[in-house]
């Protein structure tokens, strides 16, 4: 009997023993295939195969298989963490994971990390939406970058984090431009402070800043700063059209919350991408939006701001080739001392955009001007100048970004023929555009095709890339008028009765002039570059006039006209021309008419998606 | 442009220096934290500017370098902060009041009673012909 008895306990005691070690394992394979689990280690998909780390780097983990396996890079973290507590460390986010999920770790002091927490003190945090940079490829689709909020100090104290690749001094720009899209380049994320930020964008690149506040628990910030600290000079490979810096923060946010912020209905991310998916899919993360005008819209909207007397006075001060402080406090003499004020507080905003755009002789007269303004300012009493805050659209309102649009076209050569089009990227003169350069175009992968009764499809343009910036002048004041320019590459028809096609460059180079908020007329020289010479020459020449208004939200219209001869045969000339307008407004559709000429006038009717 | 090149060089010259001497009465952060001889030496600190991000195009990356200790202290960091934005700092001691100014008299932890106070005696001790070192010691002279 009592064999029986020991017998019994002792089996009791051994299946409680493996039912417990039966139930760990379970607990460790659940918790391996968690979301936050695979997110930590940074676990892909692709389309085909099983999901793998986008890191390589031997060093982030524990099990040689961690970057395949991660169930087995679970299991060698538990047991790192077991075994030498301190290793907690070096990854506290996972720590923090398994303490959640699987069982409880052994508490660890970590000095460093805790010295980091301690430095950013956020309490707060935001998604930071810079605009797109027409002058760096690169940046034509914007940037986002985290900002970690210590409400108790000023903003530009705060710290931010970045992803972005790096790559070689010196890069060549094809390189620069093959590497970044391919996969050449390690991304990484680096932390700044805010200033630094505010320091690129809105004063040396001249764009806007949005800052999303974000709706985060502390927890949740505070995880996601613990996987930033694990994050510390690992690289990932980067694609500027997916594993880019919108990708990496949506990532971050995920990790954070266990919700996606990337878009579904495409294979690419972009900023404008992540601002919007979380507009539409979780409202709720939005605390407020803050706007953060570069020093040019800055400049702009104060000096749109000043009474005719303040900016004849400033534009007086400005256009003078020299000024003394005694000249320029004669020009200012009927001023009283708020427009004083106000005048010179809107020439720091133009010296500052000025810096930017212009070469070192103008710069220096520029700096002496400057100071003479800094000394003048210095004469009246302390206290900003008065100006209404800048109210603008922010860029999740924004028409969303990839095109397909389906329509009817007509022309007296080949009758009526049904239109698809597909546009990958991004904005076109027309488009709702808050949050954008203003009266530009960034269009990427553009492709159009006909079709006729019979079901001939007939390729009638592609388009890899298309960039204008009209730089339309607002203010008269000197230097505010850049050069207005277009380029645009691809394939097309050579005319509108002319079937063949051919590939192509166009440029275009110029001068604008905005006389009134939402208009912009342009003219320039311009220049068509053709594979075939088929209408005469290969390389074309002449002038280009046009222009651009936004006469109401449901209403926009564009047109130009141009003229060229060929250089390789000067008796053959090209006229052409286009009057294009777009109504309704919504962020998913539109209607588009448009009245085409080249050689034969061409009419179409489109019905414009957007997503 | 120039002003991202600056902040490039300084930021890496302050990683790369290990001078955490900042609360010893009478240290000059612009040469004992490299903060002026970085943006005008060839010192092998524009070596930091290859590591450029690709989505901005322009800035360097120095990770972690905000929360580091080196040569960390508040009258380098100050120091930091003026040489980075000085633009924007000299335009609003002018004015007597902005975020600029605002953030730099916090770095110094002047409390909030006397910033008013603080940026009237620096208006009295610069103008607009003050350079980054000098407009420093007037802050510090200051508070």
């Amino acid at each position: 009997m009592e064999g029986i008895k020991r017998f019994l306990v002792v089996s009791i005691f051994v299946l409680s023993q493996l039912f417990s070690f039966a139930s760990a394992q379970t607990l460790i394979e659940a918790a391996s295939q968690h979301p936050t689990w695979l997110s930590l280690l940074h676990y892909e998909k692709p389309l085909v195969g099983t999901a793998s780390s986008a890191i390589k780097s031997a060093n982030f983990f524990y099990s040689k298989k961690g970057s395949i396996d991660a169930h087995a890079e679970l299991k060698a973290t538990l047991y790192a963490f077991q075994n030498s507590p301190s290793e907690q460390c070096k990854f506290p986010a996972r720590s923090l994971f398994i303490s959640k999920y699987v069982q409880p770790l052994a508490k660890v002091k970590c000095a460093q990390f805790d010295t980091f927490l301690s430095n950013i003190n956020a309490t707060d945090m935001s998604l930071i939406y810079a605009s797109g940079y027409l002058g760096n490829p690169a940046s034509m689709y914007g940037h986002v970058f985290l900002k970690f909020n210590n409400t108790e100090q000023s903003e530009l104290l705060d710290n931010t984090y970045n992803y972005g690749a790096r790559y070689p001094e010196n890069e060549h720009p094809i390189a620069y431009i093959f590497n970044g899209i391919f996969g050449g380049y390690d991304g990484y994320f680096a932390n700044q402070k805010y200033h630094h930020q505010t320091l690129t964008y809105t004063e040396s690149e001249l764009r806007d800043l949005w800052e999303y506040s974000l709706s985060l628990s502390t927890r949740e910030i505070t995880f996601l700063l613990a996987h930033l600290w694990e994050l510390e000079q690992v690289p990932m490979t980067y694609y500027f059209f997916k594993q880019n810096c919108a990708y990496q923060i949506a990532k971050l946010l995920t990790i954070a919350t266990n919700r996606s912020y990337l878009p579904k209905t495409k294979p690419w991310v972009m900023p404008f991408d992540i601002v919007t998916t979380i507009k539409e899919n979780h409202p709720s993360l939005i605390k407020s939006v803050k706007y953060h005008p570069s020093r040019q819209e800055a400049l702009y909207t104060r000096f749109a701001q000043l009474t005719n007397k303040e900016q004849a006075a400033l534009t007086e001060a400005l256009k003078a080739d020299e000024i003394s402080l005694y000249s320029l406090t004669e020009i200012l003499a009927p001023l009283n001392e708020e427009q004083k004020k106000r005048v010179i507080d809107t020439a720091f905003d133009y010296f500052s955009y000025f810096t930017q755009t212009q070469d070192d002789d103008e710069l220096s007269a520029s700096q002496r001007k400057r100071k003479v303004f800094v000394d003048s300012r210095f004469r009246l009493s302390p206290g900003k100048s008065n100006f209404s805050p800048i109210e603008l659209t922010p860029p999740h309102d924004a028409q969303d970004t990839t095109l397909i649009q389906m329509g009817v076209v007509h022309n007296n050569s080949s009758g009526t023929r049904a239109s698809v089009r597909f546009r990958a990227n991004y904005y076109d003169l027309l488009t709702i555009n808050p949050a954008r350069i203003p009266f530009s175009e960034l269009s990427t992968f553009d492709v159009k095709l006909y079709v006729d009764g019979e079901a001939r499809i007939n390729l009638t343009e592609l388009t890899a890339l298309r960039i204008t910036n009209l730089n339309a002048a607002t203010t008269g004041l000197p230097g505010d008028n850049k050069l207005a320019w277009k380029l645009a590459t691809g394939y097309r028809e050579l005319s509108s009765k002319n079937d063949d096609g051919s590939l192509y460059i166009d440029g275009l180079v110029g001068k604008s002039y905005s006389p009134r908020t939402g208009v912009a007329l342009y003219g320039g020289f311009s220049t068509t570059a053709l594979s075939k010479n088929n209408l005469g020459g290969y390389l074309a020449v002449g002038a280009e006039f046009g222009g651009v208004t936004h006469i109401s939200p449901q209403y926009a219209m564009s047109f130009s006209v141009g003229h060229q001869r060929y250089v390789n045969a000067p008796d053959q000339k090209r006229t052409y021309a286009m009057w294009e307008q777009r109504f309704f407004n919504n962020q998913q559709f539109d209607v588009r008419a448009l009245l085409r000429y080249d050689e034969e006038f061409e009419y179409s009717v489109s019905l414009s998606h957007y997503f | 442009m120039r002003k991202i090149v600056s902040i490039a060089l300084a930021v890496a010259a302050l990683s790369s220096n290990a001078f955490a001497q900042d609360n010893v009465e009478g240290v000059n952060p612009w040469k004992h934290c490299g903060i002026g001889a970085a943006i005008f030496d060839d010192n092998g600190t524009a070596a930091a500017l290859s590591n450029v991000i690709w989505d901005l195009g322009t800035t360097a990356i120095s990770s972690k370098v905000s929360s580091e200790d080196s040569c960390n202290g508040k009258r380098t960091k100050v120091a930091m902060f003026i040489q980075d934005n000085f633009d924007a700092v000299l335009e609003q001691t002018a004015m007597g009041e902005g975020e600029h100014v605002n953030a730099m008299l916090e770095i110094l932890e002047v409390n909030e009673e006397s910033k008013a106070d603080v940026v009237a005696a620096i208006r009295t001790s610069v103008d607009a012909q003050t350079q980054p070192e000098a407009y420093y010691n007037a802050v510090i002279a200051a508070i």
